[in-house]
């Protein structure tokens, strides 16, 4: 399934966010980095249909995703927003949500979309939540909902705002690795914005780099010169201290600032 | 847990329906009921009973469930716990409606008829002023749930003031405090359809309503057409609004406190909240009723006790979640 988004533009009351944006992403996974601000947010909400384009577009396999109703494209996208604020639900009928796309006007959630939302769960290591309320989650846990109602939303694309914050160094790649192995299995992609550049560095099959609503670069991991074109747009988002360095088969993003030598 | 609070809720309304039945200035016994339920006795206990209790208690009953149920709905659709049919302005501006339809002589469906329409126009105003006016969504809607109400209420006011002051004028004026003093057969069959069916509808619609809850932006991406399902679920609690409204004139508080109890025992999911509010909504109005009825000789009003009853309960219930941290 190829994303591709052609030159979008978009203002948002009267100042321009996103200029000119243009690219075409099939990986596994693709990792947005760029500064606050840059329009990171806004470019996935674009994605996910939550605002309409004043130029260009986004297709899917060459099918143009404007003309789509909500439910046609949620079926296409699921969307992990940055703020997981939901609250008053039980676990189990948050995750079952995800299945609304494929429900018609009238129907209820059945015995079949729950065994899915508990086998998300379940997947996810987060069985024991199953009977919770979302009220008295920790910020992990919550997040790790939000993607089990993303994967039983089977959307071939998913979007995830920020997935990583909230988290702690170790929750983060964890969360990383089940997305990844749950994109794997289902041959489903994922479009995320980041703001780490070595958890983009790490799990990015395509980094996007953006900077004040423009696209600078679209750099592939499987490219021969991957790691200059990474160090080169490091350099270009965050400044000259923003680097890359290697040490035999491990490689780390690093900042090289006043006090480099006592580090 | 859950389920034995939902049958002692139960069997509170269950009671309270029998005294009402029971009390009044003709008092019956429960075994007056039973003879006349089983056609033993047949004369004045049994015309009272028939004609005044059953009408009235029914009426009652159903007025509450429908104040309570369409605030509840409210409070979700707009995610504000503060909104109910009196502060969106939906009262005042089913009362205006119904205040024209009296002054131009209009019959109960008339008045029903203008009592929805004002209120529809009301709560669409409401919804499109706060969108104008932008800003803290919570707090612009309840700005403009102000604005409206005071707009319905100077309209109602240019009515009262070319109104009959010998007929029209107190007519609409002990209308407005709220009674259900005439309540016969006729306003049953006026009110309980259209509230049942609202009702049925809204319950029918539970889990896409909860999906609502979300925000606009999730429940979009969950492939909801937000704008038909608050649209719809808006339309429906205004019915369930203007049907009490044209039929016993205003009682305010009661859509906007049940609510409140009820969520603090059985939670804010929707789907296992809602039918304890219908239920409690009903014994809430039909206490209110009986005590309007019987704490003195002569009729008051049943707006006075569920205002004060209402206020005193909120007082109660913020200083309660205040201690606990936070509600709002």
């Amino acid at each position: 399934m190829k994303l591709e988004v052609t030159n979008l533009s978009l203002s948002l009351s009267g100042t321009e966010i996103l200029d000119g944006i243009h690219f075409s992403a099939e990986n596994a996974m693709t990792v947005i980095l760029g500064e606050n601000g840059a329009g990171k947010t806004t470019l996935l909400k674009t994605i996910a249909g939550l605002y309409n384009p004043d130029r260009g577009g986004v297709f899917l396999e060459g099918r143009n995703l404007e003309k789509l109703t909500y439910r046609q494209r949620a079926r296409l996208f699921s969307y992990v927003p940055q703020e997981c604020q939901a609250a008053g639900h039980r676990v189990l009928d948050f995750v079952v949500m995800g299945r609304n796309p494929y429900l018609k006007f009238w129907q209820m959630p059945g015995r079949r979309e729950y065994a899915a939302g508990q086998a998300a769960l379940r997947e996810l290591g987060i069985g024991h939540l199953t009977d919770r309320s979302m009220d008295h989650l920790s910020g992990g846990e919550r997040r790790l909902c939000y993607l089990a109602r993303a994967q039983v939303q089977e959307a071939d694309w998913m979007i995830l705002d920020e997935p990583e914050s909230g988290l702690d160094f170790g929750r983060r790649h964890e969360f990383f690795i089940q997305l990844k192995e749950y994109l794997k299995k289902n041959k489903k992609h994922a479009i995320m914005s980041v703001h780490d550049p070595a958890l983009a560095d790490t799990y990015g099959d395509g980094i996007l780099f953006m900077k004040k609503g423009r696209l600078i670069s679209f750099i592939h991991r499987q490219e021969k010169d991957y790691e200059e074109q990474m160090a080169e747009s490091l350099k270009q988002l965050y400044g000259p201290g923003a680097g890359l360095i290697r040490e035999g088969k491990y490689r780390a993003v690093i900042w090289r600032g006043e006090r480099d030598a006592d580090h | 847990m859950k389920q034995k609070k939902f049958w002692a809720l139960a069997g509170i309304l269950l009671s309270v329906m029998a005294l009402s039945a029971c009390v009044g200035r003709y008092p019956l016994t429960l075994q007056d009921l039973w003879a006349i339920f089983t056609g033993t006795e047949k004369g004045m206990g049994q015309r009272v009973l028939l004609q005044i209790r059953l009408p009235r208690t029914f009426l009652v009953l159903f007025c509450g469930a429908a104040l309570s149920a369409s605030g509840m709905i409210y409070q979700h659709i707009f995610r504000n716990p503060l909104v109910s049919p009196d502060v969106l302005g939906v009262t005042s501006g089913a009362s205006a409606g119904a205040a024209l339809a009296i002054l131009f002589g209009g019959t109960a469906q008339i008045i029903g008829s203008f009592a929805f329409g004002g209120g529809i126009l009301a709560v669409l105003f409401t919804m499109a002023l706060a969108r104008a006016v932008g800003g803290q969504p919570k707090v612009s809607l309840l700005i403009s749930g102000i604005v409206t109400g005071a707009m319905s209420g100077a309209f109602l006011m240019i009515m009262k003031y070319t109104a009959d002051p010998m007929n029209q004028l107190p007519s609409i004026d002990y209308w407005l405090m709220g009674s259900f003093h005439t309540a016969d057969w006729k306003d049953v069959k006026l009110t309980v359809p259209a509230v049942c069916l609202s009702i049925i509808i809204l319950r029918a619609m539970g889990w896409k309503l909860e999906i609502l809850a979300l925000g606009d932006e999730e429940a979009k991406t969950l492939g909801l057409s937000v704008e038909r399902v608050r649209i719809g679920a808006t339309l429906l609690a205004t019915l369930l609004t203007a049907a009490v409204v044209s039929v016993a004139g205003t009682v305010s508080w009661v859509g906007l406190i049940v609510p409140h109890l009820i969520r603090q025992i059985w939670g804010g999911d929707l789907r296992e909240s809602f039918v304890p509010c219908i239920l409690g909504g009903a014994a809430f109005l039909l206490i209110a009723d009986l005590t309007a009825r019987s704490l003195i000789t002569s009729e008051i009003p049943v707006s006075i006790l569920t205002s004060l009853s209402g206020a005193v309960l909120l007082t109660a219930l913020l200083i309660r979640s205040q201690r606990k941290g936070g509600w709002l």
